[in-house]
Formats: C-alpha cells, structure tokens, sequence
C-alpha cells in the first residue's frame, strides 16, 4: 500500500517525499495563476507532462516545451521503474546493486542533464515575459 | 529544480504587478482572424502571390513555416526581401518560384506558377547565395553551358552563342571572357552567376544575397546592374543583409517576420518610404531589428506589426 501511495505522488508531484510534495503543491498553485494570466487553461497546472508544455508556451518557447515535458515525463517513468527495481532488489535479499538499478540511475541522470537544459531556456524565457516588464 | 521554482510561480502568479506581455491564447486567435481575410488581386502583368500557408510535417506534428502572405508587384520593380533568420525568406523565395510548392496561389503574368510549372521553368530566374560554378571552365563555355540547359531546345546553337555573347556585354563579362571562372574577381564571379540565370530572359528574376563577400562599391555597382533588369521591365526580387548602402535603388520592400507562434507572416508590403513611416524606423537594418525576437537582440515587435499591418491592408480592401 505504502509504495502504491508513493508511487501515485510520483506520478502526481514528481516525488514522493513529504517536503517535495510540499514545493510541489506550492508550484502548481502558483502555475495555475500562471496560465490564467497567460490566457490558457489553470488546470494543465495539474496534468504531470503538459504543465511543462502549457508553461513554455507562456514563455514563447513552444518547441523547446515539447522536449521539456518529455523529460518530465521521462523523469518520473524512470522514477517509478528505479524504485521498483530497488524495492525488487530488497525482497530478493541481494546484497549488491543490480546492473538494471545501476543503468536506470545512469538514465535518470542524463535525462536531469537534458531536463536542467530545457528548464534554463523555459525559464529564461518565463524571465522575459514575466519578471522584467513589471505593470 | 522544484524546490525553489514554486517560488517565481507564485510571484508571479499572484502578484498584480507581474502580468505576461502577450496571452498565448489571445495573440493566436487574433491573429488567425486577422489572417482570414484580404488576398491580392491578380495581375496582368506582374507577380500576384496568395500565399495561405506553408506547411511541414515534423516528428508527427504539423509546423507552419509561412502564413498569410498577399502581395501583387508590378513589373519593373525592383523588391527588397527583408526578415531576421528564419523568418522564413528562403521559404518564401521557394514557394514563389514553385521549387517548394505552398498551399497558395503564385501569378506570374497572369499564367499559374504552380499548375504550369514546367512551362514556366525559366520564366523565373533564381540565382542562390553561393557560386555553382567549375572553375577550370572559362567564363564563356560557362554561360554557353548555361544557355543549353536553360534556352528551349528549339534555339539554334548560333542563337544560343549570340544570346550569350548579349548577356556578357549586358554585365560587362566580355573583357573577362577568356579567362578561367576561378581566376575571376568576387564581384565577376557574382556577374557571372547572375548571367547564368539571365541567359533565359526571365521575368521575375530572385537573387539570395547576391552582395555577400563585395565591398560596398562592388556592391552598388552590382545593385546598379539588378536595377537596369527591372527597368528593363523585369520584377527583381532580392535578399541582402546590407540594404541601406543601395536602398535608393530598391521600390518596395517585403518585411517578413516571425510571429510567438514561429510562424513566418508579413509583416509590411509596400514603398520604402511607407516602410519607414509604418515601422517609424529610419532605416531597414532598424527594422529588420524591430522584428527580431528579443533571443535575437531585437525588440521583439513582430506580433505588434504583423497584426497592425493586417489590418492596415484588411481597412484598406473593406474600402476599396
């Protein structure tokens, strides 16, 4: 049951711990003011992958939205299999780390490299929108 | 990354201060109403071009490159191509010639690009950026070469000879007729590729920097020559990174710029003096500048003039 809860609030929140679920909740409630401005729909705030998107295109950055939302994604699909293949691991009794943990966290971490890339050039757009040209 | 991004998000969603330049939702939707309306009547004699829009498919999803674009110029101007990078002038320049066909509609005295393409293959002259030429070859076997693949082939060899011999004295290639292509000078080299493509007599001649590598007398002196074609009766139509040094020669200019969406659009059509006024810019590098995305070290007013100039010219048809 704990990991089924755990596994929900991945998908939802992108992590399962109780303070990222906090800054989590925090930034959805924050996008959905976002978008509104912005003139789109506040409730992609609450849809894990298209949030990403929806908040590029506030930025002006459309193409590059698309990739940031696969990331996301991507992130969370990874998040998900790395926990199962711990938690698999554990009920083995296996002393040592498998290979497929070991990959998985090698892919985890590419895709964060790819994922911070996208962010930087999302957010620096979302800079230029919203943080310079104050009315 | 999500520890501290909840901070700016609500920033800026809460406080009042903070609003987005442009609402994605909105521009859009202006801009597709404005882009509904307003096509160019076809001329007799000239360039009509009702471009609605120019599409490809990539990764599975439909990009639009070019929206939008009426215009009809008159034979014997000569067309500045204004736009920053990817704004999409090498696309349109492809779209009007039909090497690249768009959904639109390109009249080219009164005969259809697209429907009769074959037959107006050398109606239009397209000289690239970049020479294709053998070097080892001299300067006359060239354009003879050229005259081969571009004359009918009806035209008789002496024909073809004297076409050629025509065309160098027009760009003053005949001092140099002997000498190997590689051995030309930047500007002979530039002459000599537009001869090629003049060789067939078209009536819409489109050149893609032809001052790239010239220095500015070279430069004038080449924009001279593209100035004698036009008043020949011909339209030119011609993209350059430097146009205020020769802008005097030029009739109209043709602004494209890309819109939030990416989408190349036009931005402005007409006299270059109206040009200036309607940018209240004093020169086309200015303007050019106007229209470039902030990304780009423009001031980011492609959507405001796109839209301004939509419905400058949808007023001026709802008033005949």
């Amino acid at each position: 049951m704990e990991h089924i809860v755990a596994a929900i609030l991945v998908i939802l929140f992108e992590t399962s711990s109780p303070s990222g679920v906090l800054w989590m909740l925090l930034y959805i409630i924050g996008l959905w003011k976002i978008l509104t401005k912005s003139g789109l729909r506040g409730f992609w705030a609450l849809i894990p992958g298209a949030r990403d998107y929806q908040l590029a295109r506030c930025a002006g950055r459309e193409s590059e939205g698309k990739i940031y939302s696969l990331t996301g994604v991507g992130m969370i699909l990874l998040n998900l299999t790395g926990s199962y293949l711990t938690r698999n691991m554990e009920y083995s009794g296996l002393e040592s780390v498998s290979p497929l943990v070991i990959v998985n966290g090698l892919a985890l971490l590419m895709l964060l490299l790819v994922r911070l890339i996208y962010h930087i050039r999302v957010w620096s757009g979302l800079i230029s929108v919203y943080g310079v040209k104050k009315r | 990354m999500s520890q501290t991004r909840w901070i700016p998000a609500v920033l800026w969603g809460f406080l009042k201060r903070y609003s987005p330049e442009w609402q994605v939702e909105d521009i859009q939707a202006e801009m597709k109403r404005l882009a509904t309306s307003g096509s160019a009547t076809v001329m007799d004699e000239g360039l009509t071009v009702n471009l609605k829009d120019r599409t490809v498919t990539e990764f599975f999803q439909k990009k639009v490159l070019l929206r939008d674009i009426h215009m009809s110029i008159p034979q014997g101007h000569m067309v500045l191509l204004l736009g920053g990078s990817g704004a999409g002038k090498t696309t349109y320049l492809n779209a009007i010639n039909g090497y690249e066909k768009a959904h639109a509609q390109v009249m080219l005295n009164s005969r259809n690009m697209y429907t009769q393409y074959k037959s107006m293959l050398y109606e239009v002259g397209f000289v690239p950026q970049s020479e294709m030429m053998r070097g080892k070859d001299t300067v006359q076997n060239t354009l003879l070469d050229a005259a081969k693949l571009r004359l009918p082939r009806e035209v008789s060899a002496a024909q073809r000879k004297a076409r050629v011999q025509e065309v160098m004295e027009i760009f003053g290639l005949q001092p140099v007729r002997n000498n190997l292509v590689e051995k030309l000078s930047g500007g002979q080299k530039k002459r000599l590729s537009i001869s090629m493509e003049f060789i067939s007599n078209p009536s819409l001649f489109i050149l893609d920097e032809p001052d790239s590598g010239l220095d500015g007398v070279m430069a004038r002196e080449l924009f001279e020559q593209l100035r004698k074609i036009a008043d020949s009766g011909k339209i030119v139509i011609v993209i350059t990174h430097t146009p205020d040094r020769v802008i005097d020669l030029f009739d109209d200019v043709i602004v494209l710029a890309k819109d939030s969406a990416r989408t190349g659009r036009l931005a402005f059509y007409g006299s270059i003096g109206d040009a200036k006024e309607f940018f209240h810019r004093d020169s086309m590098e200015q303007i050019v500048k106007s229209v470039n995305r902030k990304e780009e070290g423009g001031d980011g007013l492609a959507d405001e003039f796109v839209m301004e100039y939509a419905r400058k010219t949808n007023a001026e048809v709802a008033h005949g």
